[in-house]
């Protein structure tokens, strides 16, 4: 298959991130008012602000593993 | 400057015998881990004081956070007691073999391979537990839920579970080796000190948070369900 | 794209292999080792508890028979003065008794003294009359006579 149309099709895919960084961005806010709200629950908050990021990010991941994948297998 | 592959190299072994470098990877930690057991187990353990110190802390720690995570998504009872072993099996697996990434060796968890076994264990898993607590025919039902028009919709999402599972912890630690070999690679000869502390991040706090999350998602989808 | 299906098997057993050994070398003994310190100082705790409250029992009956102690020795102190007022009372009665005894017992032999010393004066004077009489006399006066004389001369004089 023509390498171009693979790194374009990559580059689509990877295009996830956008959503998992506005997620993330939205979720990080919540957090910074839910601190300044009740600064003595920082640490709860901490704790579910990572886990939270790291689910949000694993979207993102999702893209990044497919657009490598269709680079290193299509492209053989 | 190149990225590095999803597949690992192979090595032959035993004249015949074609294996991935990730896997002797994973036996060697797997192995250094038995040896650790031993020597803890039939050495260290017997010098055990009342009052902890040193590796002894270390050990407390590790077995009563393990204790404490899993009762604390599981609830206390047999279902996390039983689960707490296997909590700390991926723990250490992750984590140990993660921090051969740092003596140039490439991590299991960066295989695609490993992934799926870990995530197919967790799906094992989750049917065994769910057999366990609530019978073939509660397990079967636990499709059907709310209604019978949602099974395949439910197969599909138990489905995802490993696959999700797998994809997750894979992209996270290969993600983390590629962003270091390219870093590695757009600093030439002035890689000093920058990369080591990027490896900070993308290794160890990836390790680390993906393999809470991992054994966290794995606890909740088995509590779920069981 | 292949996924090889080997390898994820060796993996897997790889897991379960380190699953067991680890559930044997690390696990179980950290679970005993720990729960078997939880159950030891959860006795310690209990004991001492239970050692608290038995000397706390302990006191409190201490207290009583201090208490109880007090009361019987001003009992006891009480009934020792009383036994003792009784004695001196009785002594004293005794020694008054007796003194009044002797007190009769002399009086009795003065009055019994006396009587006899004027028996024996009153002969004696009777004797000496006599002899005074003989003397002054001089006469043969009859012994009869002088008898009646003298008594009559006493009963004139008592």
């Amino acid at each position: 298959m023509d390498m171009g149309l693979i790194a374009i099709g990559a580059g689509i895919a990877v295009f996830t991130g956008m959503g998992a960084g506005i997620g993330m961005g939205i979720a990080t806010s919540k957090a910074c008012e839910a601190v300044a709200r009740q600064p003595e629950a920082t640490g709860k908050i901490n704790q579910v602000l990572l886990i939270g990021l790291a689910l949000a990010e694993s979207t993102a991941i999702y893209g990044f593993v497919i657009s490598i994948i269709m680079i290193f297998t299509m492209g053989k | 400057m190149d990225i590095p592959s999803v597949f690992p190299d192979k090595v032959t072994i035993f004249g015949g015998w074609t294996v991935s470098t990730t896997l002797i990877a994973a036996f060697g930690t797997t192995l250094a881990i038995i040896v650790f057991g031993l020597i803890f187990r039939f050495v260290i353990l017997k010098n055990f004081k009342r009052v902890p110190k040193g590796l002894q802390n270390v050990m407390e720690l590790m077995v009563e956070g393990v204790n404490k995570f899993s009762t604390s998504i599981m609830g206390a009872g047999k279902k996390a007691s039983s689960i707490a072993p296997y909590i700390m099996t991926i723990f250490g697996f992750i984590i140990c073999s993660g921090l051969l990434e740092f003596m140039g060796i490439r991590s299991p968890a960066t295989d695609l391979d490993c992934t799926i076994g870990l995530a197919l264990i967790t799906f094992v898993l989750i049917i065994a537990y769910s057999i366990r607590f609530r019978g073939v025919k509660g397990w079967l039902k636990t499709y059907a839920e709310p209604k019978a028009f949602m099974v395949p919709i439910n197969v599909l999402s138990s489905v995802a579970v490993p696959i999700s599972l797998a994809c997750r912890l894979f992209g996270n630690m290969f993600s983390g080796l590629v962003v270091m070999d390219m870093l590695y690679g757009a600093m030439g000869y002035f890689a000093v000190g920058v990369p080591a502390l990027a490896s900070i991040y993308f290794i160890l706090f990836h390790l680390g948070m993906q393999s809470y999350v991992f054994s966290m998602l794995t606890m909740s989808f088995i509590e779920e369900k069981a | 794209m292949e996924i090889n299906f080997l390898e994820i098997i060796l993996y897997i057993v790889n897991i379960i292999i380190l699953f067991f050994f680890l559930r044997w070398l690390l696990y179980k003994p950290m679970t005993r080792f720990l729960n078997n310190r939880t159950n030891e100082i959860q006795k310690q705790i209990d004991e001492a508890a239970q050692k608290y409250s038995d000397a706390e029992q302990l006191k409190a009956k201490y207290d009583e028979m201090m208490e109880n102690a007090q009361d019987l020795a001003t009992q006891l102190i009480n009934k020792s003065k009383s036994v003792a007022d009784e004695q001196a009372r009785q002594i004293v009665a005794e020694a008054e008794e007796s003194a009044e005894e002797i007190r009769t017992r002399t009086e009795k032999h003065i009055e019994s003294q006396k009587q006899q010393a004027v028996l024996e004066m009153r002969q004696e004077v009777t004797r000496m009359a006599i002899q005074i009489a003989e003397k002054v006399l001089q006469r043969e006066v009859s012994y009869e006579d002088n008898k009646n004389v003298i008594n009559e001369f006493f009963e004139k004089v008592s």
